[in-house]
């Protein structure tokens, strides 16, 4: 019986509803690691300084929803933005991007890909190559902003 | 530089690249000076972003963008026009074969070439018939592309993106791979 539930299930349609409202809180969450967690001693040393603007976004499946995009200033006029693109795309399940502004060529893809029910990661991907997928932390974060302000 | 094979694919590959080169040029431009982009905009919005470091610089992202996205576009163009002819080719030269070597009951009907499927008109249409043919990694290439360029070219509205964006000499390699083994 436990067999014949899952196969149920598996046909079933998504409830984008609620997998809209779960996107739109892992994108504050990984907002909200990044600048109470991660970078919150930059910010004390007076290294950055964080803008949550908001934004809407009207994206297939899961349609209209507004969320923010975080953006991280650095000395001499030097901005970081973190901008959610897509709840859904292909191989994972929702993709930010993080870039410098202005270079917009210095660009990765944060990606959160869903572990089970409850639970997902971000993975940080700077190509296409999967050795480029890397689990996304505070180092990694800072080795990249490290490459780009050289 | 990218090796492509095909020339028509390869001189639009030479254009678009020739683009994103000029507008990388003029990006680091305004970086390096915000005022400058006003020399470059339309005159009606001459001063409208240039007046800010961060609107400069967020026209100037979406400059970048608005170009590699135009090049998804019509790079896929090229390879579609390019993969449409070969196919009507070889539906030619298939439906003459049917026609010169058909037997009874093949022979009673009018409508035998239509045996021989000649309704693909759409890049999913060579994708479903291709597949089998070539591997599975430039298979599962190929379709990110056309996803890709599908998601742009409908509004963002009814395809989910790819997670990973191809540059534009990637792109070009993968769909020259893919032309080159249709060709085998």
């Amino acid at each position: 019986m436990e067999k014949l539930k899952r196969l149920d299930e598996q046909h079933k349609e998504p409830d984008w509803e609620s997998y809209r409202e779960a996107w739109k809180k892992a994108i504050q969450e990984i907002q909200h690691t990044i600048m109470d967690k991660w970078f919150a001693d930059y910010q004390e040393k007076g290294l950055m300084s964080f803008d949550i603007v908001p934004t809407k976004r009207f994206e297939p499946y899961i349609g209209e929803y507004v969320t923010s995009i975080l953006e991280i200033t650095l000395a001499q006029n030097r901005y970081l933005v973190l901008e959610p693109v897509s709840g859904v795309t292909s191989e994972y399940d929702g993709k930010l991007e993080f870039y410098m502004r202005g270079n917009v060529f210095k660009k990765v893809s944060i990606l959160r890909e869903i572990i089970s029910e409850n639970n997902y990661h971000w993975i940080i991907a700077k190509s296409y190559d999967m050795k480029d997928h890397l689990e996304l932390d505070k180092s990694q974060l800072e080795k990249l902003i490290d490459e780009w302000l050289q | 530089m990218a090796t492509i094979n095909n020339e028509d694919l390869r001189n639009t590959f030479n254009y678009l690249a020739t683009l994103e080169i000029i507008v990388n040029k003029e990006v680091r431009q305004i970086n390096g000076n915000k005022y400058y982009l006003d020399k470059i905009v339309p005159e009606g919005i001459a001063k409208t972003y240039s007046q800010k470091d961060k609107t400069a610089k967020e026209f100037a992202d979406n400059l970048v963008r608005t170009s590699y996205e135009n090049s998804v576009v019509s790079i896929v163009a090229t390879f579609e026009r390019v993969v449409f002819a070969k196919y009507r080719t070889a539906y030619g030269a298939i439906k003459n074969v049917v026609r010169d070597n058909a037997t009874k009951p093949l022979d009673y009907f009018k409508s035998r070439e239509n045996f021989v499927k000649d309704n693909i008109d759409r890049l999913s249409g060579i994708i479903l018939l291709i597949e089998g043919y070539i591997s599975i990694e430039l298979l599962t290439k190929l379709k990110n592309i056309k996803d890709h360029r599908n998601y742009i070219a409908h509004g963002k509205r009814d395809v989910a993106p790819p997670a990973i964006e191809f540059t534009l000499q990637d792109m070009a390699k993968i769909l020259d791979e893919v032309i080159d083994e249709i060709e085998g």
